[in-house]
């Protein structure tokens, strides 16, 4: 099978700040990747680059075998982007929100309608269909954020952060979303912090860090490497590996 | 309403296909950003749990507007006898009111920049999302300026009948195509080189400018036109108007309906035509993919440190706190408030604005004061006791920094100080009322005094003191009454709760009393001595009073 996602040479900087450092990667469809990374490291400039929204870095990007910098727009067609900021035109109503963006993916309009209602019923928003957002609540918004970013079903799904303000039963049938859409053989490329949920969603693993890829791979071959939870793995490659001590000089302070 | 523009502005739909839009997703676009701006409006509403009072903003603008236009239908239609000249000087004001307008109120119309997240990720060209953010602020101005054209519009009617109204209509829509393009060309550059902060704050600063110079206009301009010149005026005799977008414009009457083909005409007409067009066609080819780039750049945090720090020790602000403030929750007020009304935009939006008014006033009661030569205006103006006026302008400097201290757009963080165990909250208040005096306050009372000194010369200086501990007093009072709340701790939309307006109104008029009491007593030294010694003893009681 084709990779989805196929990166070479991949590098950027702002000015004189060196973003991306010669990435290269092949994804596979159907495979969740768990992208994390400390902040600044370069995740969001990556996703931005996969998600043809940004065109200016050096190297070759090909998403489902087309060329980012040739053809974003059809590379737009087959991505749902997730944003991790609720930004949000908050006085539309869900439908009306949810029809603008249908309507950009080119659907019909009776579709739109119909997995609009259909899928805000199931987030639990059935009440909700006719209201605006601007009284919703930080989750209420984030489920609508997640649709606008599935409704066209795509094939190479972007989340930043998907969970948060989502309560406990949401998280739990988001995550069940998430490994139902990789058997269908969507592509999922799921950053966060939180990396216990990383840990037990992805298939790979991606760490990155100033700018070049550090670990990658199976979070059980991360574990046998590095230790037993993803956040050793994390801190022992990115940080200082001494936190108990730091955390010690933190409470020092008191004495000072 | 909006389904009506929408069929209105798509009769073009074969020109946007022809320039490689997708007509059907500009169409939704369009429909939602309108959807959103209707509803906008009645967002404002919801702090003032009643919308008759939102209502009630609109027809104070809607009046607002006919009433500009009205004056300037006046002036340029009434008065200037030559048609061409006079809608010269109508659509030169018309754009420069566009332009500013632009700039000032409709950031989030111009550039909003959830678009990146929500528009720019899914499958629309550049060119459908340009010529859609024109085509919306096109109708967002005409929607909003509609008030402004109309007493225009009519007396076209009258006076030149259907041909001249319809040209006039499209004279007048070339206008604002031209003001659009002026004003992305001005963000372009400044976003070229500006990060997203930086930016905002330019653009604050711009709206600061807007708001005085729009209230100096208001204030003056009445009293600088002289009317009886107007008359004869012939915008083509005065070469600079040659460089007027306003003039290229008016040619196209003097061409079209006067019939005038003498050269310079023609080639303004020409320029008329030509430069609105070719503005659209700059924006829409060359600059979208700029734009969209740029608006991606905009949402990047740069790693850039945004405000080298300052020498600490040696700032303004140490200089006074330790001379003025006690240690612990005063001099903690003083610094929240120093550093609070520099940096927030919504605040200085607020303030700064009420600052154009000392300028003005300044103008108004010393500038224009007498008549006749210079010489004679002089000599009365030192005869007179003006420097009272001068004394106290500076009081705008105080009243309105004080009011507005209570309020952020960041309210919310005032949970601070309901998990702080805050013995004296007045101490706090008390703090940040001495920042407002130590930062506004004494640097504009000392221009004033400099002026006063330099006019009137030294034998004022006791009127100088006096006026100074009145101040003091009134910025005292204005605290403890207005200031019932802790800095920063109330949203605007609560503004002008019942009991600030009629303190402030109280204040004001103490104001007016303690300066007429000045000027009566003004040549009694004695009396003029008791009355400090008085006021500065009630100064520092109202100041005891803050607990």
């Amino acid at each position: 099978m084709n990779p989805i996602i196929q990166v070479r040479g991949l590098s950027k900087s702002f000015g004189k700040k060196q973003v991306l450092n010669n990435i290269d990667l092949d994804i596979q469809p159907g495979q969740i990747i768990g992208y994390i990374g400390p902040n600044g490291a370069g995740k969001s400039t990556t996703v931005k680059i996969l998600t043809a929204l940004d065109g200016e870095f050096e190297g070759e990007v090909l998403v489902d075998g087309i060329d980012v910098r040739k053809d974003p727009l059809a590379v737009k067609r087959i991505v749902g982007y997730i944003p991790e900021t609720a930004e949000i035109y908050d006085v539309l109503t869900p439908m009306d929100f949810l029809n603008l963006v249908g309507n950009l993916h080119d659907m019909e309009p009776e579709i739109i309608k119909e997995r609009a209602t259909n899928m805000l019923r199931h987030f639990g928003l059935e009440g909700n269909l006719d209201k605006r957002m601007d009284t919703f609540s930080k989750g209420m918004k984030q489920k609508v954020l997640i649709i606008s970013g599935l409704i066209h079903n795509p094939k190479l799904i972007f989340m930043d952060e998907p969970l948060t303000g989502l309560d406990a039963n949401t998280v739990i049938m988001l995550k069940e979303i998430i490994s139902k859409l990789s058997e269908k053989g969507k592509t999922i490329f799921y950053s966060s912090h939180m990396m216990d949920i990383v840990e037990k969603v992805s298939d790979r693993i991606i760490l990155i860090n100033n700018g070049s890829i550090i670990a990658d791979g199976s979070f059980e071959a991360l574990k046998q490497q590095r230790g037993e939870s993803l956040e050793k793995v994390f801190t022992s490659l990115t940080g200082n590996r001494n936190y108990s001590d730091k955390a010690e000089d933190f409470l020092n302070a008191f004495n000072q | 309403m909006n389904n009506l523009l929408l069929k209105l502005v798509f009769l073009f739909r074969p020109l946007f296909e022809k320039l490689g839009v997708q007509t059907h997703k500009m169409k939704v676009i369009l429909d939602a950003k309108l959807k959103m701006d209707s509803r906008r409006t009645s967002m404002l509403t919801r702090g003032f749990n009643n919308s008759k009072k939102n209502s009630y903003v609109n027809i104070i603008t809607t009046v607002y507007y006919f009433i500009m236009g009205l004056f300037l239908m006046v002036v340029c239609f009434i008065v200037i006898e030559d048609t061409t000249s006079a809608i010269a000087i109508y659509q030169t004001i018309w754009i420069i009111l566009l332009s500013l307008t632009l700039i000032s109120d409709f950031t989030d119309v111009l550039i909003d920049v959830r678009d990146n997240y929500i528009l720019l990720p899914r499958p629309v060209n550049d060119r459908t999302l340009t010529v859609s953010r024109i085509v919306h602020i096109f109708l967002y101005l005409l929607r909003l300026f509609v008030p402004f054209i109309v007493p225009g519009l009519i007396f076209m009617i009258i006076d030149q009948g259907i041909l001249g109204t319809s040209l006039f209509l499209i004279q007048n829509l070339l206008s604002v195509v031209f003001s659009i393009f002026l004003v992305n060309i001005l963000y372009l550059s400044i976003l070229k080189y500006a990060n997203q902060q930086k930016f905002k704050e330019i653009i604050n600063y711009f709206q600061i400018s807007f708001i005085i110079i729009t209230m100096t206009i208001y204030y003056l301009l009445p009293n600088l036109i002289d009317f009886t010149n107007l008359e004869g005026f012939n915008i083509m005799d005065n070469t600079w108007s040659y460089f007027l977008p306003g003039t290229w414009i008016a040619n196209l009457w003097a061409l079209l309906i006067e019939g005038n083909f003498a050269m310079p005409n023609m080639i303004m007409a020409g320029l008329g035509i030509f430069v609105p067009f070719a503005s659209l066609y700059i924006i829409i080819k060359g600059l979208s993919k700029d734009f969209s780039q740029k608006l991606i750049g905009i949402g990047q945090g740069s790693t850039e440190v945004v405000r080298e720090k300052k020498t600490e020790k040696n700032s303004l602000k140490n200089w006074w706190r330790k001379r003025i403030t006690k240690v612990g929750e005063e001099r903690a007020g003083f610094d929240l408030a120093w550093l609070m009304t520099a940096r927030s935009r919504d605040y200085k939006l607020r303030t700064y604005a009420m600052f154009g008014f000392i300028p003005v006033l300044f103008v108004y009661f010393i500038a224009l004061y007498g008549e006749g030569t210079f010489a004679e205006r002089w000599e009365a103006l030192q005869a007179s006791h003006q420097y009272l006026f001068l004394i106290y302008i500076c009081i705008y400097s105080a009243f309105v920094p004080i009011m507005n201290l209570q309020y952020s757009e960041k309210f919310k963080a005032a949970w601070l100080f309901q998990a702080l165990p805050l013995a004296q909250p007045g101490k706090l208040i008390k703090g940040s009322v001495k920042a407002m005096i130590a930062r506004f306050v004494i640097p504009i009372f000392i221009i004033s005094t400099v002026f006063v000194i330099t006019i009137w010369g030294m034998e004022t200086l006791d009127d100088i003191i006096i006026g100074f501990i009145n101040i003091l007093f009134i910025c005292a009072l204005a605290g403890k009454m207005l200031l019932k709340e802790m800095p920063f701790s109330q949203s605007w939309t609560t503004q002008n709760k019942g009991d600030t307006v009629v303190w402030s109104f109280a204040i004001m008029f103490i104001l007016g009393a303690v300066g007429f009491m000045h000027w009566l007593i003004v040549d009694y030294f004695l009396i003029v001595l008791l009355w400090g010694i008085l006021f500065s003893f009630l100064t520092w009681w109202i100041f005891k009073e803050y607990k």
